[in-house]
Parts: C-alpha cells; structure tokens; sequence
C-alpha cells in the first residue's frame, strides 16, 4: 500500500510538470505484429522487414520510388556477357563507426550463400561464383551463368549489408546487437511491446533522417490498431483492416495510403484427385463471381483478377491474357463434366481463422463453388496450423495471400516453377511442368529486354492452359498515416511490404 | 491451540495438492502443444522461404526438438524443478526473463481491477441497500445486472469509442513505463483496470447489499435503534463490519478470475503482459515461452486459491473447526 501511495505522489508530480519526458521527435509507428527475429537473411514477414529496413541497407534497394536505387553501392556496371557486375561503394558508415568496405560486402554474401546458411534467398544468391575486391571500395561479383533478376535479389531487405566483425561475432546471435548502415541505430528490442531505434547520425544521406526515434510498437490485435491510431496513440499503423479503412478515410486527422498489390489466389494440390486436371482447376476459375470475394472479404476494395497475377505495365501482361477467364458457371461445369465430374465432388478448403479476409476468402470460395457442385469443407486452424498444412501439401484447395518477392518478371519463379522440392509455401504442391521450368529458365538468362519480354508472354500463355493456381483478386493494401507525419510513402505493387524504407524521409510536423 | 498453528497441517496438505495440480497442468500443456499442427522449426526458418531439408534438420537438433517427446519433457520438467525454465525457441531469450518482465504488469492490472471494483461495488452496494425498494436501488441494481453480464470485450470497446476516441481523455491502448512517464504510466493504465474492474465491481455491489440487507434485519440493529444510537453510527460501526466476511470473500474468489480476463483486456489494449505474451508464444509453438507462461498462471491461481481460503478460515472461526 506504501508503494501505491508513493506511485500516486509520483504520478501527481509529474502531472503539474507536464510529460515534458516524452521526446519531441518521436515516431511511433504501430506494427501488425512483433517479429521472430531481426536476422537480416531471413524474411521474417512484413513487420520485421519494416524494422530492418530502418536499420539496415544494402547495396541496392528498392528506393522510394519502387525503383532500383543505389544506397551503399553509388553505381554498378554489368559486363556485355551479364555474368560480371562492378560495384562501386560510396562512403557510408556502420552504426559502430567503421567505414562499409569491399571486404564486409564480401562476408556478407559468403555468409548469405554459405553452405549452412539458413537465408532466405540463398538459393538465388548461390549464382554467385566469385567475389573480388580489388580496393576497398570495389567489388566485382562473378556469376557461375547469366542471371538477369540478380541486382534485384541484392535489393531485398534480406541482402543488406553487415559488418564483417559483426558477422564473426554474432552470426549466431543475429538479435542480440543488430548493426547496419541504415538511418537508424537499433537500441532496444523489448519482447512483446515494441522495438526502439535512434536516429544514425553518421547516415550517408546528408540531412537525413529528421526524426529522433522511432518506436515499433507490436500491435498483434487488428482492431486494438486501429484504435490506436484514431486516438493519436501511434502515428502510422500497417495493415489496416479493411473493415476499417472508410471510417480512417473519413477521420479529418488521418490520411489512408492505398496501393494495390498483393493478390489472393488459390493453390491446389495437383498430386492426385480432380483438382490434379487442369480442366478442373479452369472450371474453378470460371465458376467464381471475382466480386463475391472483393465485397464478402475486403469491403470492395480490391480488383479482380481474371488471369495471370503480372502486373499492369510489366512483361507477360496484356489485355487478352489479363482477361482471360470469366464468370461462367455454365462453363464450368461443362469443364467439370469434360473432366469426368458432372456431378461436382467433394473436397477440403484450406484457410484460417487467424485473419478474417482468410477465413471470408474462403467462404466466399465455398459458396460460389457450391453452385457448380464442389461442395468444399472448410479447414480453418491458426496461422501456424495452416503454414505447417501448407508445407506439407496437406490441402486440396488454399486460400493463400501474398506478393511477388521482387519487381522483375523473375517472381514468377518462386510461384510456378517445379524442380526439386515440389511442395512449397507459394506453390501449387506437385506442380512441375516441364515447360514452364524452360520458360522461366530462359526468362532469367534472357539479356535483350524484347526477347525477353516475349519469353514471358509465351509464359503467360502456358501458365493459363495449365492454370496451376486461380488469381481471385489484387486486394489494396494500405497504411494509415496521422497528418503529423510527413513523407512516409506506401510504395506501389508488390513494394508495400519493403515501405518501411521511406521513414528516412518521414518529418513530424 | 493457537488458530496459526492449527492450519500449519492445513497448509502442508493443501500445498501437496497444488504441487500436483501443477504436474497436471504441465503434462496436460505439453501434451496439447504436440498435439497442434504447427512446427516451431518451419515458423523459425521463415514464412516464405523454402528451406532445405538439411537446414530444417540441423535446426531440429539444435533446438533439440529431434528427440523423442518424452526425453524433451522430462529435461524440461528437470530444468523447472532447478529453476530453469529453459529458453525461448524462437529468439533464444531466457523465459524466465520474460515472465519476470511481464507478470508484474499482468499483476498491476489485476490488483487495479479490484481497486476499481472496491472503490466502485462497495459505495453503490451500500446506497442501494439503504435505499431499498426505492427507483435508485431499482437503477443500481439493474446496472449491476448490466456490469456482470456485459463481457469485457464489448465494455472495453465502449470505452475506448468514448473516453479515447470520443472525449480524447485517456489512450486508448500503449503501455508507458513508470521510470520514463508516470503519469503516462497510469493514463494507460485507467482505461484497461476499470474494464476489467467494472464486472467485480458488479459482484460486490450486489454481495453488499444482500449482505447488508441481512444484517440490517437482525435482532441486534433493531436493540442498538432501541438504545438510540444514530442510524450512521449502526451502519459504519456494526453492519459493514458484519457484512464484511462475504465481501471479502467474494473478492478473493474473483481474483483467480480476473487473471483469465487479462487474457482479453491485455490484447483489447495492447498491454504488454503475461497474457499477451502466452498468446504470441502459441502463434509461434514456442513451446518453452507457453509452459513457462502457463505454469506461472496456474501457478498464481492455485496460490491465490489457498491464500484466500487460508484468509478466510482466520477470519471465520467455525471454518477452521470444521477443518479440523
């Protein structure tokens, strides 16, 4: 009671002094959830990407502006061969002090591609046959064979760059003492509440950041986020529900940052059973109303998709392709009797109860194939029981939501491609066709912009004869931003989960 | 014999039983863990990534999760028998560290629910009793019926619409630590303790007064009106103090419930408590942090349980020979 009492005291004091303690540059910036680990090589989801894209850069990224942008790395050259690029480093710091040199970009990307590495996009790194470091502020990479996606790979938040030191001492401990060259210095990482990082004043970019420190705070509960943010608790939050977007859109002190990107679709699993008959999988395409799930999952906010998920404006799209399917029951289920089903089946659907746009995704899904005679019984456990159902190929039907890693045409190849391991988080399980994995093999060597650009249309054709997954839609994905904050941007596409870079930019008001 | 002494056999007894309760709560959590589809290893490896199967092996060992389910819980039991709750899988941070960062603030929150369910149930049981049959006693009793009926969650979001977003008087969610704002501190602190608070509070109004109207009945009010003491004298001094054991009773039978309530409250208004942290612990089948967690709840109630019975049978001899 003693301790109560002198709490209050406290309490009272502080209250005729005013919360001066707050600081006055501070950004908080509620997350949709607290990250497993900071570990740079992997790629931890969303909310961890944020957070290490304020910690750390790489020698490229994707910039504000969604395009490619030089950060440690001032330019590049690729010999006419494609198999040589020619990094040159600007002068940029760690957050301990030493200079970004050669060598750590070097032991950044052995430690990337060692053999025991557990990053995430090692398998695409491993292209690499040597590095050289001619001066400390070279580096001259060598390809075991031409790979036209490489510097978008080394753009990814998993290919920043470390300290060599810090890779020698802290490989195993990657969450301990994260360091970068990013515009922040990571200070604290308080489990189940929030990560604080400080503004970097040794930070390449003259100027930059403006802001003192901004704290992460973990937001798990979808609606707790977005209270928070209409009470000035927090300043910007991630994935606003959509649900909610109208209401934020109509709050005069918020501005809602759209852009449309991810998509949903459906994964099947073509090892056995209807869904293993492309014809199956088309009549699924044609059998959903697009729009059922627009309204019943996301509020309408989103567009339909009826092809290939290639965005607008990149190689594979065009209007023919893009509008491939429609909704037409009848042929449908004129495709299902061709298949030997006239009858319709019986099948599990494989979502969660986890996230409510998963979970009504799904029974949109269901409700609209039951008109055809696919009656879909759903399977809903937590995020993590459906992650472990996923990987293990232990589903008929997926709801899956999700965005292309990179911006080159290249994404493609995480989705579709066969090769050795067959079930996969993001593809159809047991889906290896032959010439797609030719296709995508030529898209990634292919140097002539043209003839690539044709590789992919051919892809793109295939891809909808074989129609191992169904597009449903590309949902808006939006960030909700106080008019406090100035320069936070959402980038476009498949960048919004990578937007977490602009807080460089970001000015409180 | 004096009543202290008298429980010591009381108290060794019923300690034995919550030391088994414990065992059954642990055997009963690990069992349940392995029975979840979901795999710690896979969620630690990365979401997108397609690991390779030598990747997720060596990682398997490394965590020790290769082993047969019964070596893994028989070294866990062992480490908690020394003390050791063992680490966090997904980040490799003592568990016992967490729980030691985040109960205090489950902790807090409780002992403010009940602070705000005294300073609220007490004052309304007794208006109401002395104001029996009248419309405010209809009012606060009808409001009582409300305040235990309505679950938390909706109370909170009500709340929230009015104090934080409607009036703009309180955050609506965050956590502030003391040493940096108090005031902040108990800002945030309000909102969550009286949604939590207000069904208690419900409770004890209502156990006041009935408890209050009983007493009010007896011979002995009626002898002390006869003797002519005031009718403020009566109340303070002699019917409270009667009607008391049943309040208090009340109250500590509640706590072990107001623990479970945190579970929702906690994620209602991002409190970065035990319960919060139980509820990321199982997204992420870290298997360690949710044992560790649960043991500890489990704990707390089973403690709470006994301290509130032990208190009670001081208080209330007749108990005590009943025990005996």
């Amino acid at each position: 009671m003693m301790n109560l009492l002198s709490l209050c005291a406290t309490a009272a004091l502080s209250a005729l002094l005013g919360s001066a303690a707050l600081a006055e540059g501070s950004l908080y910036f509620g997350l949709s959830g607290e990250p497993r680990t900071l570990d740079t090589k992997v790629n931890a989801g969303a909310p961890a990407r944020t957070i290490r894209l304020a910690i750390h850069r790489g020698l490229l990224n994707y910039g504000t502006t969604g395009e490619l942008s030089p950060e440690l790395a001032e330019s590049f050259e690729v010999s006419a061969d494609a198999l040589s690029y020619t990094f040159r480093l600007r002068e940029a710091k760690f957050h301990d002090g030493t200079p970004v040199t050669a060598a750590d970009v070097k032991a950044t990307l052995d430690y990337l591609t060692a053999e025991a590495s557990t990053a995430t996009y090692k398998a695409e790194l491993s292209v690499i046959d040597t590095i050289a470091t001619p001066d400390e502020r070279t580096v001259v990479i060598t390809l075991k064979k031409p790979f036209v996606p490489f510097p978008h790979y080394l753009a990814l938040p998993e290919s920043a760059i470390l300290p060599a030191s810090w890779i020698a001492a802290n490989a195993e401990t990657p969450d301990a003492a994260p360091i970068g060259a990013g515009p922040f210095r990571f200070v604290t990482w308080e489990r189940g509440r929030e990560v604080v990082v400080e503004k970097f004043d040794g930070y390449y970019k003259p100027g930059k950041p403006a802001v003192d420190e901004i704290h992460y705070v973990f937001y798990g509960d979808e609606n707790t986020r977005v209270n928070a943010i209409r009470s000035g608790d927090v300043d910007i939050i991630d994935y606003v529900p959509w649900k909610d977007a109208a209401a934020l859109e109509q709050d005069p002190a918020i501005t809602l940052d759209s852009v449309g990107g991810p998509f949903m679709m459906l994964q099947f699993n073509t090892k056995e059973g209807p869904f293993a008959d492309p014809r199956v999988r088309q009549a699924v395409s044609y059998a959903i109303e697009r729009s059922a799930i627009i309204n019943t999952a996301f509020n309408g906010r989103g567009t339909p998709l009826w092809g290939i998920a290639v965005p607008e404006g990149t190689m594979g799209w065009s209007e023919a392709a893009a509008n491939h399917f429609s909704h037409d029951p009848d042929k449908a289920k004129a495709l299902l009797a061709e298949a030997g089903y006239p009858d319709g089946f019986e099948a599990r659907l494989l979502s969660t109860a986890q996230y409510g746009f998963h979970q009504n995704t799904a029974i949109a899904v269901q409700a609209e194939l039951a008109k055809i005679g696919i009656k879909l019984t759903l399977d809903l456990p937590d995020w993590a029981g459906r992650m472990a159902k996923n990987t293990a190929g232990d589903y008929d039907v997926l709801v899956a939501g999700t965005a292309g890693d990179i911006t080159d045409p290249d994404w493609l190849s995480n989705f579709f491609y066969g090769g050795e391991t067959l079930v996969r988080l993001n593809n159809s399980a047991w889906f290896n066709d032959a010439e797609i994995n030719a296709l995508l093999d030529e898209g990634r060597t292919t140097l002539d912009p043209a003839k690539r650009a044709e590789v992919y249309d051919r892809f793109v054709q295939r891809a909808l004869e074989t129609s191992p997954f169904v597009f449903l839609m590309w949902r808006d994905q939006s960030f909700a931003v106080r008019d406090t904050v100035e320069g936070f941007k959402n980038l476009p596409g498949f960048l919004t989960f990578q937007s977490g870079i602009t807080v460089e930019d970001v000015v409180l008001k | 014999m004096s009543p202290l002494i008298a429980l010591v056999p009381v108290v060794l007894r019923r300690l034995g039983t919550a030391l088994l309760q414990l065992l059954a709560v642990a055997t009963l959590v690990f069992a349940m863990l392995f029975l979840l589809p979901g795999d710690p290893v896979m969620i630690l490896l990365g979401q997108d990534s397609n690991p390779t199967p030598e990747a997720v092996a060596a990682l398997r060992e490394k965590l020790g999760l290769d082993r047969p389910i019964a070596v893994q819980y028989l070294d866990w039991l062992g480490g908690v028998l020394r003390g050791d709750f063992g680490r966090s899988l997904a980040n490799d941070y003592p568990v016992a560290q967490y729980i030691a960062q985040t109960l205090p603030r489950t902790l807090e929150l409780a002992v403010a629910a009940i602070l705000v369910a005294v300073v609220i149930g007490l004052p309304v049981g007794i208006a109401a009793a002395l104001r029996r049959g009248t419309l405010a006693d209809s009012l606060l009793t009808s409001a009582t019926t409300l305040g235990i009926s309505v679950p938390v969650y909706i109370l909170g979001a009500l709340l929230i619409l009015i104090f934080a977003q409607g009036l703009n008087w309180l955050p609506a969610s965050g956590y502030t630590d003391l040493s940096r704002n108090a005031l902040e501190h108990f800002r945030k602190l309000v909102l969550p303790a009286v949604t939590l608070g207000l069904g208690l509070a419900a409770s004890i109004a209502r156990m006041t007064r009935a408890s209050m109207l009983e007493i009010l009945g007896r011979d002995f009010v009626r002898t002390l009106r006869a003797k002519g003491m005031g009718e403020t004298q009566i109340i303070w001094q002699h019917v409270l103090r009667s009607a008391a054991i049943p309040i208090v009773t009340i109250v500590g039978l509640q706590l072990g419930n107001l623990l479970g309530g945190t579970v929702l409250v906690e994620a209602l208004f991002n409190w970065p408590g035990l319960a919060t942290m139980l509820v990321k612990a199982v997204g992420d089948r870290d298997y360690p942090m949710v044992q560790g967690a649960i043991l500890t709840i489990a704990a707390a109630f089973i403690l709470i349980n006994l301290a509130v019975e032990l208190i009670y049978s001081l208080l209330d001899p007749r108990i005590r020979r009943r025990r005996q």
